[in-house]
């Protein structure tokens, strides 16, 4: 028990610790803006204060939190969509070896064609609304996780399966305890850089295809030569990005892979 | 009669044959150990016994009800504790998790384990601890035909004499039958009733080596005579291709 407390408190500690590493390099990166914002002037780039302060003065207004809102709807749908259809296709394709080699050239095809011209596609299919960028995220983000399915399926060898028959480990067991464990060191990382895809693309997307959420307002900003207003909605897409990363994603993967580490 | 029967046994890996025809039994409560050069063909015919590999030719019938295998490479699961590895054959009957952890504990502890590595992960612990909690994932379902894949290669000699001590103790508790690969002659003759020698290309049985000596094989006198015995044998030296005595 002891050591179990004494664990979590060192985990939880390195992990913060870990931040000073992230801290020193965002700083950085903003010296680096501050540099080129002061070479090129505030029409091309705009300093990172007047970008930070406009971000903070859009936020004490409702509707920037309905975009913000309206986008993370659209992506997570997207994502979780393709999150479900991805893992379950690519498992059930993995078991058989005829799947897999009949899968693989398709996903290939699939990770081939740019976002951009799925979102021309998704266009003609479902016109302006939720349905262009849900769309465009899902089939985007599929193929990544229909791969790391697949390829942790293949992966599972003989010798697991040796260890569930001498044991006689009844089939739920089995996969629950000695197959999925081994696939989802496959999927987790799939999934991880599916959903900082789908943020991406969720932009581009509503850019082109809707008059609400972050992209459109986006296009609003560009459409007035606003640049600190563009920038600050840049600014506050990549937060999210990294809180999502930092937050969720880093500690998730931390406490599921735990047993990776040699401690 | 509880027995294993293997008849005339072969097995082909494409078109190589690599053992075969053997055959042996193996009665309830007796101790057989299996020795050969490697690539004779001893973890092949106890995958075989095992049931994990169909032979290519010839008849197998296992009369045990619940045999278990230790493998010749740990083959834990990553992502579980010592702990929950050993205690994997008891999740697999069902037994609720508080008292599958009570028993798993127990027994890693007698085999030496400290109740921190047990909490630890395989890849953080050392070969022969990770030997052990294989060996005692093996023992923990109480099996009736023990299988064991050179268990005790990767131990040194205090926790080796330790291990057989517990084993043979486990082994006369239970009635439990023992088919056991081994490298060591000394460790055969400790532990089993009879020996079987593998040797040749492919892989058939050379010599059948009984032991003998029930009461003096804690002696060490005894041992270190029945062994040279053994290793005096010209057929045994010519399995291992070893110069006549
Ligand atoms: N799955 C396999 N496919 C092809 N060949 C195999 C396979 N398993 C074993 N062999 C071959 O069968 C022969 C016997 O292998 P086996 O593992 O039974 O040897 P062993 O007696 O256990 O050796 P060691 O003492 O080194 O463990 C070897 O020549 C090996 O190359
Ligand atoms: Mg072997």
């Amino acid at each position: 028990m002891a050591s179990l407390v004494h664990r979590a408190t060192s985990a939880c500690f390195n992990y913060l610790w870990s931040g000073w590493g992230a801290a020193s390099s965002l700083l950085l990166f903003f010296a680096a803006w501050q540099l080129a914002a002061d070479i090129f002037g505030p029409l091309v780039l705009p300093q990172p204060l007047h970008a930070i302060n406009r971000l903070w003065e859009l936020l004490h207004h409702a509707t920037p939190w309905h975009d913000i809102a309206v986008t993370a709807r659209r992506a997570i749908s997207g994502f979780v969509l393709s999150l479900l259809a991805g893992s379950v296709l690519g498992i059930g394709a993995g078991m058989s070896m005829t799947t897999s080699m009949l899968s693989r050239p398709v996903i290939t095809v699939l990770m081939g064609i740019p976002p951009v011209a799925w979102l021309i596609l998704a266009l003609l299919w479902f016109g302006m609304g939720d349905g262009t960028p849900v769309f465009t995220v899902f089939i985007a983000c599929f193929p990544i996780i229909f791969l790391g399915a697949l390829q942790g399926t293949r992966t599972l060898d003989g010798q697991l399966k040796e260890v569930a028959l001498v044991f006689r480990i009844p089939m739920t067991m089995r996969w629950k305890d000695l197959y999925l464990p081994h696939i989802f060191s496959y999927l987790f990382p799939a999934w991880s850089s599916a959903l900082g895809m789908s943020w991406k693309i969720v932009v581009m997307a509503e850019l082109l295809s809707t008059d609400d959420g972050i992209g459109a307002a986006l296009a609003v900003s560009r459409s007035h030569l606003d640049s600190v207003t563009s920038m600050a909605w840049i600014l506050a897409l990549i937060s999210t990005l990294l809180a999502v990363e930092y937050i969720l994603l880093e500690p998730l993967k931390r406490h599921v892979e735990a047993w990776r580490e040699i401690s | 009669m509880t027995r294993l029967t293997m008849h005339e046994i072969s097995q082909n890996f494409a078109t190589r044959r690599v053992l075969g025809p053997v055959s042996m039994t193996l009665e309830q409560g007796e101790a057989v150990a299996l020795v050969g050069p490697s690539g004779s063909g001893k973890t092949t015919l106890l995958n075989i016994a095992a049931g994990l590999l169909i032979p290519s030719e010839g008849v197998l019938r296992n009369d045990f009800a619940k045999p278990t295998l230790m493998f010749q490479q740990p083959r834990l699961l990553p992502w579980k504790t010592a702990l929950d590895n050993i205690a994997l054959g008891l999740k697999a009957r069902g037994v609720p998790g508080n008292e599958r952890q009570f028993q798993a504990q127990e027994i890693g502890l007698q085999l030496g384990l400290s109740e921190e590595d047990l909490l630890k992960y395989p890849a953080a612990l050392s070969g022969g601890m990770q030997s052990r909690v294989a060996l005692a994932r093996a023992l923990l379902p109480q099996p009736d035909l023990l299988l064991l894949d050179e268990a005790f290669s990767a131990l040194d000699i205090g926790l080796k004499a330790e291990l057989y001590r517990y084993l043979q103790q486990a082994i006369s508790d239970t009635g439990c039958s023992l088919l056991m690969i081994t490298h060591d002659p000394a460790e055969a003759m400790r532990l089993v009733d009879r020996i079987i020698v593998l040797g040749g290309n492919p892989g058939h049985i050379c010599y059948e080596f009984h032991t003998g000596g029930h009461n003096q094989r804690q002696q060490q006198n005894w041992l270190l005579e029945r062994t040279r015995d053994f290793l005096g044998i010209a057929a045994v030296r010519a399995a291992f291709h070893l110069e006549p005595a």
